[in-house]
């Protein structure tokens, strides 16, 4: 321990990054009223570069956060409405015959945005939830033997109603290991309700709405950020914590799947990501008990209304671990 | 995630079965001779219903209320804990009530293994507690061991050979339990029947071919059980014997293992007397030179004798106090095959008397003539048990049974206590075989008594301070004038000797008082020499004793006593046996063998109503002390109690305050020396100054009562109760601390130096959270807390 010295003053972030994921915090959160900690969540997995699955009533502002989040980002925004009908070449693109160049071209499908933003995902036949696979988990699209990478920032929100299952397709296990974590809405406070009924009246609204929330980063500042919360420090005993947790849901008995590894991964990468957006230049447990509702709601086979206490009793069961005396420090 | 939950319904009931066989084997094991092993298993049985009803009806309510046994860490209720200790404490209660109501006593081991069968059975109900289910295991383990031990038969076998599997299903569900930690239990346990099964067969056939396989597999399985052995060697601690080892061992199983028990072995041999003890312990005895003298027989009178002239044996014999030294041969390190002269089971210290004598010349006791009265012996019942018809007497109480063994003794007079109330001799039941050698010594009639005869014997012990108040009518019987100094012959007390003896019992009226002064003072005043012996020219060895050497054997000291005391006109004679000691107790074979080392002479005072007392005036000898009811003792306990608080009260009223508040602030206590040796050695660097600090705080939280949980972050749990601790008081160091503390734990080693936030340094903060986060404020934030 003599070769250690006490870093004091926490420098997660240079200058400069905080200001940024400022913008995006005090923009998601205008867009979205009273929902701090789904906005934090929302952003870890931003950069975390993981996918998001949003899973509310409707009219709960699962749209709005996430058109919200495409513009402050600044990147190109595409949206696909998932219906039975919808086809894999409508989410990929497809190529056309050009009668002029007398050759076939390809047409990028939305697929090919920064953010895209599936609405009622599991609306979509298999099939179509399928071409999504390979563009979340590869971050590329291969149409008719060609691969067609997709940018570096590649974020999809995709969105489903937990009520009104008749005529819809649930996402398999493997579809749903893609997204980092699954995220809960919920209903206002009264506080929030009001004032958010205060804004809505006025001639301009419909103006502000349009163009209100100014765009914050570019996607190449994404890159840079989301790789500096990929250097984030994990600790050893932070990691055997999260290994010991990783465990204890494979053996928990109303488990069905077990986190995956890559599920584990995603979990560090979104401590590591909840760590950097509290300025901080390690992971702490805290930061994986802070993000492990979300990770874990998205892949273990629970039951949805056990889901709390399932999640509650996984993290009850492992002890936190603080270092044997004066030795281990 | 190490930490087990064994509550599942077939844990508990495995181990509902494990109790319920330990239960059985500690009743077989701490039952009563002749209570039937049916009614011992009835009664084991009938305590087993409560145990499941009770555990049947917790465990489903546990299971139903909680379906998730987490953590192992919770505390056992105050009530639980007390019901436990109270379980353990009963039996002894019911020992004791029994004792008051039938006059029987139980072995204290006996009462500690009912306790704790009681404590098991205690354990077992409250068994989905994981930790009590786990002491239950340990404690059934524990019983199992030492009741097979304590009985033996089929049914102990089978309870074992039942117990092992059901332990091994134990040892197989705790362990899945601690592997499937989490969650609620749903449905049956979905266990590996058909590996069990196969485990539990394979360890079963094991033990059926040891049973009934071939000669050679059974045998061979057989030496690897405790046994006297086989051929050619032996084990000290067998329980049974086969083949021919020469352990001494019951010979309950095999004809072969013969050993110390009731034998019909009755062989004369040369085995050593009572006389030929006080030779090697005292000394031989210096005898008048033999004065052959001639004397002319008439013819008539002269006949030729061609066979060996008749010895005289019986009669007669005397013990004269001048001998010479005792050559040192009984103290030579004992050869291995030594065999004591009789073997002694049941209390000590006792005196063993064999001959009285109560002829005193001066310097020769001779021995009392055979008494002519009729021994009252009478047949009790159909047993061989024989009853003496006792002189009641008020200093008689209680009663004491012992069984002796005759080992090489030869003696006609039963080695067994005085004072006895009944006595079964082997399986002689005839009142005639017996009669009085003297007055309270019976002896074999016409007959020495066999070796390996098993005497059990039932006497009174003596209450000595009853005695007190028994008065002693002047001399004046013609049957006590034998014992009093009047009978003995031309020996005549020396005067200086009468002074002495006078300053001894000065202020004493007559009574039992003065026989105890006369015994206190030689026991005060003289110093007891096994080496020590009188001159062969000595006039008067009592004086010499007395007023000269003040040093001397036992018989000395006995023989002073008695010569003393029947000048102060107590009937008193020397009674010479055998001294059984308790340091001789030998644990293993659970007897006190008498030597002849044990050889000894004490004194016996008559009491008008005809009774014998021992009176031991020799130091480091000591009298038995009296079997007193429970009431006596109780009554006597609380007396000394009450005389030893009186006379220590002021110390002890301080040491128990001391104790009391020590107790009371014990968290309190240990939180100063803590904080104490925080301020003292604050550490080297910011790093341990900071884990110092949290340590410290983690244990005021715990002994405040609300420690931190173990899946809960210092950050989560301190800093939840920030707002309630740092009320009124500058807060926001602790979050400082916890801030910094996190890097010194969790981030990776080599971080960069940097200034403390919100000024000030790392050591001030952590004086400041030390401040504040005092024990007292943390309880009574806990009061603030809703559970």
């Amino acid at each position: 321990m003599s070769n250690h010295t006490v870093l004091i003053k926490p420098t997660g972030t240079i200058a400069g990054d905080g200001e940024a994921i400022a913008a995006i915090r005090s923009s998601l959160n205008g867009a979205l009223r009273g929902k701090p900690e789904v906005v934090e969540h929302v952003l870890a997995c931003l950069l975390a570069r993981g996918h998001l699955l949003v899973e509310d009533l409707p009219g709960l502002g699962k749209t709005t956060l996430a058109k919200a989040l495409a513009k402050s980002i600044g990147g190109r925004f595409a949206r696909i409405q998932c219906t039975p009908d919808l086809l894999p070449g409508d989410v990929t693109g497809f190529r056309v015959y050009d009668q002029k160049t007398r050759e076939f071209e390809f047409l990028p499908g939305p697929v090919f945005a920064d953010v895209l933003l599936a609405d009622e995902i599991n609306r979509a036949t298999p099939r179509a939830q399928s071409a999504l696979l390979e563009a979340m988990a590869e971050r590329q699209v291969t149409v008719d033997a060609t691969c067609h990478n997709l940018p570096e920032t590649f974020f999809v929100i995709a969105t489903q109603n937990p009520v009104d299952q008749h005529g819809t397709y649930p996402l398999p296990e493997a579809q749903l290991d893609r997204f980092a974590m699954k995220l809960r809405i919920g209903y206002p406070g009264r506080d929030d309700e009001h004032a958010m009924l205060a804004a809505a009246v006025g001639p301009s609204s419909r103006g502000r709405e349009r163009d209100g929330v100014p765009s914050s980063l570019d996607p190449m500042r994404l890159g840079e950020l989301q790789d500096r919360v990929a250097s984030v420090e994990v600790g050893r005993l932070v990691r055997g914590y999260l290994v010991d947790l990783a465990a204890a849901t494979r053996v928990h008995r109303q488990v069905t799947l077990g986190l995956s590894p890559r599920g584990l991964l995603t979990w560090q990468r979104l401590a590591q990501a909840r760590a950097f957006l509290l300025d901080r230049g390690f992971v702490t447990p805290d930061d994986v008990q802070d993000v492990a509702r979300p990770v874990l709601e998205v892949r273990l086979g629970i039951e949805p209304e056990a889901t709390t206490r399932v999640i509650t009793e996984i993290l009850a069961a492992v002890a936190v671990p603080i270092p044997n005396g004066g030795r281990d420090i | 995630m190490a930490e087990a939950a064994p509550g599942t319904r077939s844990s508990q009931s495995t181990i509902l079965v494990m109790t319920s066989l330990a239960a059985i084997a500690v009743g077989l094991a701490i039952a009563e001779p002749e209570r039937s092993m049916r009614a011992s298993i009835t009664g084991s049985l009938a305590l087993l219903i409560p145990v499941v009803l009770i555990a049947w009806i917790l465990g489903n309510r546990t299971r139903r209320a909680s379906p998730v046994r987490l953590l192992d860490s919770e505390s056992l209720p105050a009530g639980i804990v007390a019901g436990l200790i109270v379980l353990f404490v009963m039996s002894y209660g019911v020992e004791v009530a029994r004792e008051a109501f039938s006059g029987r006593r139980v072995m204290p081991e006996i009462i500690l293994i009912a306790a704790l069968r009681n404590l098991t059975l205690g354990m077992t109900s409250l068994s989905h507690r994981p930790a009590l289910a786990r002491l239950a295991v340990l404690l059934d383990l524990f019983l199992i061991c030492i009741s097979s031990a304590m009985a033996k038969g089929q049914v102990m076998i089978i309870i074992v050979a039942l117990f092992a599997p059901a332990g091994c299903l134990w040892l197989l569900l705790s362990h899945r339990g601690s592997v499937r930690l989490i969650g609620p239990i749903e449905g049956r346990d979905h266990f590996p029947l058909a590996t069990a099964t196969f485990l539990m067969m394979a360890a079963g056939s094991v033990f059926v071919l040891a049973a009934v396989g071939p000669t050679r597999a059974a045998t061979a399985l057989i030496g690897l059980m405790p046994t006297s052995g086989g051929t050619d060697w032996n084990d000290p601690d067998s329980l049974g014997g086969v083949n021919d080892g020469d352990n001494e061992v019951s010979a309950s199983q095999n004809p072969q293992s013969v050993g110390f028990t009731e034998s019909e072995i009755y062989l004369e041999s040369d085995r050593p007397s009572l006389y030929d003890a006080f030779n090697e312990q005292y000394g031989e005895a210096i005898r008048p030179k033999k004065q052959e003298r001639m004397i002319a027989l008439a013819p008539t009178e002269v006949r030729e004798q061609k066979e060996r002239p008749s010895e005289n044996l019986q009669a007669g014999r005397q013990f004269p106090m001048l001998r010479r030294k005792p050559t040192r041969e009984g103290f030579r390190p004992r050869e291995r095959e030594a065999k004591a002269l009789i073997y002694l089971k049941g209390p000590c210290p006792i005196h063993i008397p064999l001959v009285a004598y109560d002829h005193f010349d001066g310097k020769s006791w001779s021995e009392a003539a055979h008494c002519t009265t009729r021994c009252p012996l009478e047949r009790e019942g159909k047993g061989a048990w024989l009853r003496v018809g006792n002189p009641t007497s008020t200093a008689l109480q209680g009663t004491v049974t012992h069984q002796v063994k005759i080992g090489t003794l030869d003696s006609s007079p039963l080695p067994i206590p005085a004072q006895i109330a009944r006595l079964r001799v082997g399986s002689v039941d005839q009142p005639d075989f017996f009669g009085w050698a003297q007055e309270g010594i019976v002896k074999m009639q016409g007959r020495t008594v066999p070796a390996g005869t098993l005497i059990d014997v039932e006497s009174f012990t003596v209450d000595h301070s009853e005695l007190g108040s028994v008065e002693f009518p002047e001399p004046s019987s013609p049957l006590t004038d034998r014992y009093l100094a009047s009978a003995s012959g031309g020996y005549r007390i020396d005067p200086a000797v009468a002074a002495l003896v006078g300053t001894w019992v000065s202020g004493r009226t007559r009574g039992w008082g003065q026989v105890e002064s006369v015994v206190s003072a030689l026991r005060g005043t003289c110093v007891h020499d096994r080496t020590a012996t009188i001159p062969e020219d000595c006039p008067d060895p009592v004086r010499h004793f007395l007023l000269d050497s003040r040093r001397g054997a036992d018989y000395e000291f006995a023989t002073a006593a008695a010569v003393v005391l029947r000048t102060l006109g107590y009937p008193c004679r020397l009674v010479s046996g055998f001294y059984a000691s308790s340091e001789r107790y030998d644990p293993r074979t659970r007897h006190t063998p008498v030597l002849s080392e044990d050889a000894h002479f004490w004194a016996e005072v008559r009491l008008p109503n005809g009774v014998w007392i021992a009176v031991e005036p020799t130091p480091g000898y000591a009298l038995m002390a009296p079997a007193l009811s429970w009431s006596r003792r109780l009554v006597g306990v609380i007396n000394g109690v009450i005389g030893w608080l009186k006379t220590n009260w002021p110390g002890l009223c301080l040491s128990a305050l001391s104790l009391i508040s020590a107790l009371r602030f014990r968290r309190e206590l240990a939180d100063a020396v803590l904080t104490l040796g925080w301020w003292l050695t604050p550490g080297r660097d910011e790093s341990l100054l900071l884990d110092r600090t949290f340590r410290l705080i983690e244990r005021r939280s715990r002994w405040a009562g609300n420690p931190r949980p173990f899946s809960s972050t210092p950050r989560r749990w301190y800093g939840g109760l920030a707002p309630l601790v740092e009320t009124g008081r500058p807060g926001g160091d602790l979050a400082t601390v916890l801030a910094s503390l996190e890097r010194v734990f969790y981030a990776p080693v080599g971080g960069i130096r940097g200034e403390w936030p919100g000024g000030g340094d790392a050591a001030t903060a952590c004086r400041r959270v030390i401040e504040t986060w005092t024990l007292s404020r943390l309880r009574t934030v806990r009061r603030g807390i809703p559970s």
